[in-house]
């Protein structure tokens, strides 16, 4: 649910946590590129009808990418011999922001993501709460587990396919085609946790490459 | 209400980019700053007020920060260059955490004892196509009465009680909550794994 800009505050904080001092100018490059790709499946959304969080949320994107780079990197060098030295960590850690920041902040929000289109249609949210309370004891309501008596399922936060869901974004507001003058909005932050993370992700990145370009 | 699990974990993110060298000992003085803040949830067995107030403020960032700048009395020297890196580390993970309730409708009283009224900053920044720019965080009142009506709450003397697991409504009840929405389970899951990572790759570098 968070923005693109809570996306990428988030990706960079990951990315520059998981360089340490090789942070540079070209990883941030590399991680708001990996950071802003999935929620250009908004503009998929307007062709396929309704593919926002599933076309570039599908963990089958990400999947594909690290099958790729581990093809160029280890497994042959046709990738590693085209870049510059670093860049390959600078790629794993691209990926690994595009999986946590990109995709995950969705998928551990209200709407979810569709995580394994097109092979399995289905939005999931994982969102609940995990506490103890005096009388009820340890409770958690990720996962909810059906009564014995009825014969529902699992609940994990399934929300629906494609068919039911339209998760709305600035640029595809509703299914099908928009009237003139329908409102079209596209936030930045709209939760007070969004400012802090936001917060946190812009001084990580001005800290980390100060320190790396010092050292340089 | 952000839990000290999401505080904790976020410290880590940050000190983990502004630290070079990473080790179990930072992993954990980095998770104590940033735990320090909810201790105040114990203090207000005290004064129900104190919980969100006592030590959430902006006062000590300042005084740890001024001592560890101040040349008089010469912290840098005497600690060395990775251990102040360290202790900055740690007031930049206790910053984090106050920022979390403060940016939040649960509210902190971040000038307390100074300048006594909680504070709950929150809101929405959005463009949109038909009302145009939208912007909701604050509402500034200059001339007379409160600076931020809309941000400011209760005060400590005035007896505004943010609820703790130990000082619940009905103060029987004890409540604790771990994780308080999805986000927070994500953001716990992805400081483990990039602690780890970290750990592991200084290892293996030193070896």
């Amino acid at each position: 649910m968070p923005s693109t800009v809570v996306h990428v505050a988030f990706g960079l904080l990951c990315g520059a946590a998981l360089l340490g001092v090789r942070f540079d100018r070209r990883a941030v490059v590399v991680i708001v590129a990996a950071c802003i790709l999935p929620d250009l499946d908004t503009f998929t959304s307007l062709v396929v009808a309704s593919t926002h969080r599933a076309m570039l949320h599908s963990l089958l994107a990400p999947g594909l990418l690290a099958l790729v780079f581990w093809h160029g990197t280890a497994r042959s060098d046709w990738l590693r011999v085209r870049l510059a030295p670093g860049d390959v960590p600078r790629l794993w850690t691209g990926l690994f922001a595009y999986v946590a920041a990109g995709i995950g902040l969705d998928m551990f929000t209200a709407l979810g993501v569709n995580p394994l289109y097109p092979l399995v249609d289905q939005f999931v949210a994982v969102d609940g709460r995990v506490g103890y309370e005096t009388g009820r004891g340890l409770f958690q309501s990720f996962v909810e587990f059906p009564e014995p008596e009825t014969c529902g399922g699992v609940n994990v936060g399934q929300r629906g396919s494609t068919e039911t869901v339209h998760v709305a974004s600035g640029v595809d507001p509703s299914r099908g085609a928009e009237e003139p003058g329908t409102e079209r909005i596209f936030p930045v932050v709209f939760r007070g946790w969004h400012v802090t993370l936001a917060l946190a992700g812009c001084l990580a990145t001005w800290l980390g490459l100060r320190d790396t370009e010092a050292s340089a | 209400m952000v839990t000290t699990l999401v505080t904790v974990a976020t410290g880590l993110l940050v000190a983990a980019a502004v630290l070079d060298r990473f080790s179990l000992r930072v992993v954990a003085l980095v998770a104590v700053a940033a735990a320090l803040p909810d201790v105040d949830a114990v203090l207000a067995v005290l004064h129900p007020g104190l919980h969100n107030a006592a030590l959430h403020n902006v006062w000590l960032p300042f005084i740890v920060g001024g001592l560890l700048t101040s040349r008089r009395v010469g912290l840098r020297e005497r600690l060395g260059n990775d251990e102040t890196r360290l202790a900055w580390a740690m007031v930049l993970a206790y910053t984090v955490a106050v920022a979390f309730d403060l940016f939040n409708v649960e509210s902190a009283a971040v000038l307390w004892p100074l300048h006594d009224r909680f504070f709950a900053v929150y809101g929405q920044l959005a463009y949109s196509t038909t009302e145009g720019l939208r912007f909701t965080f604050f509402e500034l009142q200059f001339g007379g009465g409160e600076l931020l009506p809309k941000a400011g709450r209760g005060t400590v003397a005035g007896g505004y009680v943010v609820p703790s697991p130990f000082v619940t409504g009905d103060g029987r009840t004890m409540r604790a909550v771990l994780v308080n929405a999805g986000w927070e389970l994500l953001v716990a899951l992805v400081a483990v794994a990039v602690v780890g990572l970290r750990l592991v790759d200084q290892t293996r570098g030193e070896s």
